[in-house]
């Protein structure tokens, strides 16, 4: 740089006494010259450097920091914790690609249950519990999580991970098929019917998870209560399986779940792998 | 010694990817080379408690790496990895896949952990390319953005996994700079296939093929090793190693017999790398200046 601002042109800027063109000129001087940027901020008194540094890192906080997925800003909006917002915001279930998928799947399913056939039930059946059983395998594990080889050299603890994003797969999806179901006619009741069997299908995976790859531990839960749904719209009706009845072991099935899965994260055993 | 590893074997499937491996490692760049196949990253991933060993044991900076959960986190908040192969997640921006791994990393509290992902990616140059996605960026640039999440929190111990795949001779000029700053204060251990990266960089250098280390000892060393092995001649004569035209029109000649109209040549790393793979004969990993037996 071959010439620099003087001092009274620096001070006459700083004071915001100098017309457009000038200030102008000087501006594009600063943004060349370190030496000069340097003598402005001597001149410029610290509560205004404070505060420009404030705006300048506020600023930066909006620039960096990406949108949170809809499901992650709803979950943020009733309390979630900013860190645990970025530990879902990177679970491929928890986008809002898999959303929308979720809503499609969910809603066909429904309008296959309005047709009133047992086989327009059945389907609705079938689909729904799973919906928030693919969403946590999707969640975690070396098959669906690209990350896992990273997340294992870290400290966070594996199980703590798992359960935060399980917690927050089914925390979205399960009330937006209950809605979905509720909002089109001829559900009923069963749009509530299958929460007990979803709950213990996503515990059962979760400790399976703890021994074998949780996609196969999904995989085996899918094909099993499709079948059971299908032989049983075969036989009496699609409704038996969800039948008030057969509720509570559902949730025996939930409660025996999670003890053992207590057990094996105690022991050390993380769903997805080591801990 | 910052890492310990004892008697280490690691199988898949019955098959020996590591057999009754041991080394010791401190403070300072170490390179480790080796073929495709050799065992390179399954070591490297033993080290970084992401598998555990079928026998033996490993012990980093007094931890053990596969004991008990709390033995294996406190290995885990010292350590830095740079896996080989990372498959991003879909959407994610540079900022947020290292404010991830922050996360992971126990850095709470959301100022001092987005400081210090700014940090770690003007480290790597990496601070223009904050905001975007990691699927627009090129392959020398993602990997950069694997090695900022490893320098997160200044680990102790580094471990990297060909770190310097994909970057240009700038970027891996750069990439030398940061890491011989860092091994001032540090443990690392560089994987890669670059013989010139470690010649540039480490003090000592670890090679193992087939499962088991072949050399163990400072990088001069292996270089002398290769001494009165290399010709420069104007015909390509049958016998050696490995030869190959250069640039000039003259041959170089690694191994084998001196051939008639053959000028010594002073070896490189890479020569002396090349002779080692290719020899029967077993090196000596226990002297302090390892030599070929």
């Amino acid at each position: 740089m071959k010439w620099h601002a003087g001092e009274e042109l620096i001070g006459r800027y700083v004071q915001g006494r100098l017309d457009l063109g000038r200030c102008a000129s000087v501006e594009a001087h600063l943004l060349a010259c370190a030496e000069c940027r340097a003598r402005l901020t001597a001149q410029v008194p610290p509560q205004v450097t404070d505060r420009v540094a404030g705006a300048w890192s506020g600023l930066r906080e909006v620039l960096d920091v990406p949108r949170l997925p809809a499901t992650v800003r709803a979950l943020r909006r009733v309390g979630l914790s900013p860190d645990a917002a970025v530990l879902l915001a990177a679970a491929r279930s928890m986008s809002t690609a898999w959303t929308l998928a979720t809503v499609l799947v969910l809603t066909f399913a429904a309008m296959a249950a309005f047709t009133g056939t047992d086989a327009g039930r059945a389907a609705y059946l079938i689909v729904a519990p799973l919906i928030p059983v693919a969403g946590v395998v999707a969640a975690f594990g070396p098959a669906t999580d690209p990350l896992t080889d990273l997340t294992r050299a870290t400290p966070f603890s594996a199980a703590r991970l798992v359960l935060i994003r399980a917690a927050g797969v089914a925390s979205t999806s399960i009330p937006l098929a209950v809605f979905i179901g509720i909002a089109l006619p001829g559900t009923q009741w069963l749009a509530f019917a299958w929460l007990a069997p979803a709950l213990a299908f996503v515990l059962i995976i979760l400790t399976a998870s703890t021994w074998i790859d949780p996609l196969v531990a999904g995989g085996v839960v899918g094909v099993g209560w499709s079948a059971v749904v299908a032989t049983a719209t075969r036989l009496e009706g699609p409704l038996v399986p969800v039948a008030g009845a057969v509720q509570p072991l559902y949730l025996g099935l939930a409660v025996a779940a999670g003890l053992v899965l207590a057990l094996r994260v105690r022991g050390s055993n993380s769903p997805g792998g080591i801990a | 010694m910052s890492v310990v590893v004892d008697s280490v074997t690691k199988t898949y499937r019955g098959v020996p990817a590591l057999a009754d491996v041991s080394m010791t490692l401190t403070q300072g760049v170490t390179g480790l080379l080796g073929p495709n196949g050799a065992g390179k990253t399954t070591l490297l991933k033993l080290l970084s408690t992401a598998l555990t060993p079928t026998s033996g044991a490993v012990h980093v900076l007094g931890h053990d790496a596969h004991g008990s959960l709390e033995e294996r986190t406190a290995v885990r908040r010292r350590l830095g990895y740079l896996p080989q192969e990372v498959s991003f997640p879909r959407g994610m921006t540079t900022f947020s896949f290292v404010d991830y791994i922050a996360v992971l990393k126990e850095c709470n509290d959301t100022t001092t952990r987005h400081d210090e992902v700014r940090r770690v990616l003007e480290l790597v140059g990496l601070s223009d390319s904050a905001t975007k996605k990691l699927r627009a960026l090129s392959g020398g640039q993602r990997r950069r953005v694997v090695l900022a999440q490893a320098l997160l929190g200044s680990p102790q111990l580094l471990i990297l996994d060909e770190p310097t795949t994909g970057l240009d001779p700038e970027q891996r000029a750069s990439l030398r700079s940061v890491l011989s700053g860092i091994g001032h204060r540090a443990t690392i251990l560089l994987a890669t296939h670059q013989t010139e990266d470690v010649a540039a960089l480490c003090d000592r250098v670890i090679v193992i093929a087939a499962g088991a280390v072949r050399f163990d000892g400072p990088v001069q060393a292996l270089v002398s090793s290769a001494r009165g092995k290399v010709w420069l001649c104007d015909t390509d004569h049958d016998g050696a190693q490995v030869s190959w035209r250069t640039g000039t029109g003259r041959y170089r000649r690694v191994g084998g017999s001196a051939p008639p109209d053959g000028e010594p040549a002073e070896p490189t790393l890479e020569d002396a790398y090349l002779l080692m793979l290719g020899s029967s004969a077993p090196f000596d990993t226990t002297n302090e200046n390892a030599v070929l037996r």
